[in-house]
């Protein structure tokens, strides 16, 4: 998935965290909602970028 | 900021608040080079006491203070303790005088009255320098609130509130903006007032649910309004919201 289909199937942008919440290894991400936040993790592949919510 | 929260206030807030610092509005209409970064500071109470203080010169999103203290708030009632409350409030600083950076002069600032601690931030200046040794204009007019207290509830800082913005004008010359958050942990009082440049002093306030939450721009998707200019809001822990129009 893409960061533009992500932002599309989720209908919100996400932003990379400045400083990791403890716990998240790799590259994490924050949805930009005001729901109750969800960390995103995203693998970058070479198709595009593999995104899988926690 | 100032969040009113039932259940814990989330990382994420923080982080999104930080981005600010460097990517925020500024007088001029839009981010620009200097932005938000000559000083940062987070306040935190618990059922109704000050648990966390803490601030400093610089730029927040460079500051691994910042992350550190956003993360002990953040983990506060995650369990949604029924009856628990918490009030946060963060300042990232713009300093409207050259030279008068330090982490004494970080909001929000923190004073005892008559047992009860307050804490402070504002967003704007006085036109004329106030001439308080020590002390820049924010906490000149923060003294003034406190001065005319004559309880902690809306009336008693809405009373203050004008009594405050009455001496800004008559004593200080003015001001530019008097946005300002207030708290005693038991309620957060929001107000905004400009004399100029009212598209760069907003305020929005927004309800999240279990928590409510102002900030001087939107940030997580809030109400894209800002709340009206001369109007003291005041948020309980409770979530229930009073406001005054200040004359």
């Amino acid at each position: 998935m893409s960061s533009s289909e992500f932002t599309q199937v989720h209908g919100t942008e996400f932003r990379e965290y400045s400083r990791k919440p403890p716990g998240l290894t790799g590259r994490a991400f924050r949805l930009r909602t005001r729901r109750i936040p969800t960390f995103i993790r995203l693998r970058v592949v070479t198709s595009g970028i593999d995104a899988s919510l926690k | 900021m100032g969040i009113v929260s039932r259940g814990p206030v989330y990382y994420d807030l923080f982080e999104e608040f930080a981005d600010l610092a460097t990517q925020g509005m500024c007088p001029i209409g839009a981010p620009d080079e200097r932005g938000h970064k000559d000083g940062w500071g987070l306040a935190c109470f618990q059922n109704g006491a000050l648990k966390i203080h803490m601030r400093d010169a610089g730029c927040a999103a460079d500051a691994s203070k910042y992350y550190g203290t956003a993360w002990k708030i953040a983990k506060l009632n995650i369990e949604r303790t029924p009856g628990q409350s918490l009030i946060v409030m963060g300042h990232l600083r713009r300093a409207s005088v050259a030279g008068l950076v330090a982490q004494k002069y970080s909001h929000p600032f923190v004073e005892e009255r008559d047992g009860v601690t307050w804490a402070f931030q504002h967003n704007g200046s006085l036109v004329n320098d106030p001439g308080e040794k020590g002390q820049i204009d924010s906490q000149v007019l923060f003294h003034s609130v406190l001065d005319h207290l004559d309880g902690r509830g809306h009336a008693a800082v809405a009373k203050a509130t004008a009594a405050m913005r009455e001496l800004a004008i008559d004593k200080h010359g003015g001001f530019t903006g008097l946005n300002f958050m207030l708290s005693d942990g038991q309620s957060l009082h929001i107000y905004r007032d400009f004399q100029t440049n009212g598209e760069y002093y907003t305020l929005y306030l927004d309800n999240f649910g279990e928590m409510i939450v102002a900030a001087s721009e939107p940030i997580l998707a809030m109400r894209a309004e800002p709340i009206p200019r001369g109007i003291l809001f005041t948020v309980g822990t409770n979530l229930e919201t009073q406001r005054t129009a200040i004359d």
